[in-house]
């Protein structure tokens, strides 16, 4: 891809610039979609029609139309804030999120660095997100902020654990860091003859595995059932109390951002990334960045239809379920998962 | 998660408002009308409103007018020169659509009357102009004059009959009262009132007096 790119653009940088950009690109696009997905979705799973105005066809433009009018917004910055922090609080955040997709393969041609650490980059460019947010409540100057930002952070963290914990028992199978790897490991269909060899059909440990790593994930994306941060119908907003106008649209789509990334990762880990599932039928470059998305945006729509499924948990249960019950089940799950990759 | 599901393929319930409305139920009460020209002035729906929001003012037509039948078969009798319904106040009971022995007032299936002034919720059903509300009342006064007119002629005519049957037997006070124009009410009538009056006033003062007579004697007799 990036040699392709320098064959088109006179100079170097300017086609590193245009690789780059590619995946803030396909973000800020999903991210429009998946805003106008995630009400269309909740409201005729209450039966209401939902966005049906702005742009003709079923309030298709209503995400560009919000978006305008968070642009035209005051920026408010508290009194007594760290003015520096809070404002660079929600780039960071973003920063994280998409710094991450450097090391997923949207498609066999495109990987954005060919480097080994690929997973172990991604677990530790998406920690940041937590420090971004720890950032934005402190520097708010404001109780609320901050105490959501803790909780926050206390979830973030704690929920980490079983997800490099599921994570690890695939890296055990695969045996290598880097996703590029991973998933042309999952390539062809050659499990129990029709199945595609992806990573979720390894082994019964590995479907345990992948429900924890959803969970977990669902936690680390502050979705419902784990959406404490904002939980919406209760606070204010928690960490993002403070921010109006694009800084809390920043926050959004950092969400969003955050939500395609876990989809993505999941995707690639389990569900054999950019594979087709017909083995080599509708296989290729082109055909991969749509399967790894189409895979992707089936993990969100999960995400979206739980959130209008599920009650929200309270802040101790959160901390049960993580620490009482996912963490001790992942563990042994890859306990067992590395005894049955060495009987098999 | 099934429920759910299921819902997100069942048809929503909203109607996109403007675009679409809802079948309205056939005895909807949404906002009152009358058809004017069958208002006989009876005022039988503003008596039935127990939140008094209509308000009629009649005028009694001439008897050279012919005000016509309205399409039930009723003589109209009354110009209608005021018929206001103060929609407002209005609680939508229908409680004044039964009474209307003509089926003049009515509801009707329309809820987009809102209005940025309470003021304007005043709707007026008359269609006479005030040109014709003068006339009419100018009218009636006129035709009002003649007939008292002809009615104190034809009682001095009866009184004269009688004064001439006694040879001037009492005083002549009633015709001096009539000249002033008191209303309808008969000056003879009003003579006689007059005297009670008078005779009770007197008593009184009388009694007062002896009240008073009495209280001075006893403060006497106590010091």
């Amino acid at each position: 891809m990036l040699e392709y790119l320098e064959t088109i653009f006179p100079s170097e940088a300017l086609a590193i610039l245009a690789f780059s950009f590619i995946p803030l690109t396909i973000i800020l696009i999903y991210a429009l979609f998946a805003i106008w997905l995630e009400r269309k979705v909740s409201a005729h799973m209450q039966g209401r029609l939902g966005p049906m105005r702005v742009g003709g066809w079923h309030g298709w433009a209503q995400t560009i139309a919000d978006l305008l009018k968070m642009i035209q917004k005051e920026d408010i910055v508290p009194a007594n804030a760290d003015r520096f922090l809070f404002k660079m609080a929600p780039f960071i955040a973003f920063a994280a999120s998409y710094g991450a997709f450097v090391a997923i393969p949207l498609s066999s041609e495109f990987l954005g660095s060919h480097f080994d650490v690929g997973i172990f980059y991604i677990i530790a460019i998406t920690s940041i997100l937590s420090l971004s947010i720890i950032m934005a409540g402190w520097a708010s100057n404001n109780k609320w902020s901050l105490l959501g930002a803790m909780r926050t952070a206390a979830q973030t963290v704690s929920y980490e654990v079983p997800v490099i914990a599921t994570i690890l028992s695939v890296i055990t199978v695969t045996g290598t860091l880097n996703l590029m790897e991973v998933t042309e490991l999952q390539s062809g269909n050659a499990f129990l003859g029709f199945l595609p060899n992806w990573m979720i059909f390894h082994s019964p440990f590995m479907v345990i595995a992948f429900v924890l790593f959803f969970i977990a994930m669902l936690a680390e994306a502050h979705r419902v059932p784990f959406d404490l941060p904002e939980s919406e119908s209760e606070l204010v907003g928690g960490y993002q109390t403070e921010y109006s106008g694009m800084r809390w649209g920043i926050f959004m789509l950092t969400e969003y951002a955050d939500m395609l990334l876990l989809s993505l990762v999941a995707a690639t880990l389990f569900f054999g990334g950019w594979n087709s599932p017909f083995g080599s039928f509708m296989d290729g470059p082109v055909w991969g960045a749509f399967w790894m998305l189409l895979k992707g945006m089936i993990f969100v729509f999960i995400m979206m239809w739980l959130r209008w499924t599920l009650p929200r948990l309270r802040v101790d249960q959160l901390m049960n379920l993580c620490w009482k019950y996912l963490i001790p089940l992942s563990f042994v799950n890859l306990v067992l998962i590395a005894l049955w990759e060495m009987i098999f | 998660m099934g429920v759910t599901w299921r819902h997100l393929f069942r048809p929503a319930v909203t109607v996109q408002y403007p675009e679409e409305r809802d079948v309205l139920p056939e005895r909807v009460r949404m906002k009152l009308d009358v058809n004017i020209d069958d208002c006989i002035g009876c005022r039988l729906c503003e008596r039935a409103c127990p939140v008094d929001c209509i308000e009629i003012g009649t005028i009694k037509s001439t008897d050279d007018d012919d005000l016509g039948e309205t399409s039930t078969g009723h003589k109209k009798k009354l110009w209608v020169n005021q018929f206001d319904i103060d929609l407002a106040k209005c609680c939508y009971c229908e409680l004044c659509v039964h009474p209307c022995p003509t089926d003049c007032i009515f509801m009707v299936p329309d809820y987009e009357y809102s209005v940025y002034d309470r003021d304007n919720l005043l709707f007026s059903f008359s269609d006479m102009t005030p040109e014709q509300i003068e006339e009419a009342q100018a009218k009636l006064e006129k035709e009002e004059e003649e007939k008292r007119r002809k009615k104190e002629e034809a009682r001095l005519a009866k009184k004269k009959k009688a004064e001439e049957k006694k040879e001037g037997g009492s005083e002549d006070d009633g015709g001096s009262k009539a000249s002033a124009g008191a209303g309808k009410s008969d000056a003879s009538t009003n003579a006689d009132a007059d005297a009670a009056k008078e005779a009770r006033r007197a008593e009184r003062e009388a009694r007062r007096a002896a009240r008073k007579a009495e209280r001075e004697a006893k403060k006497k007799s106590d010091s």
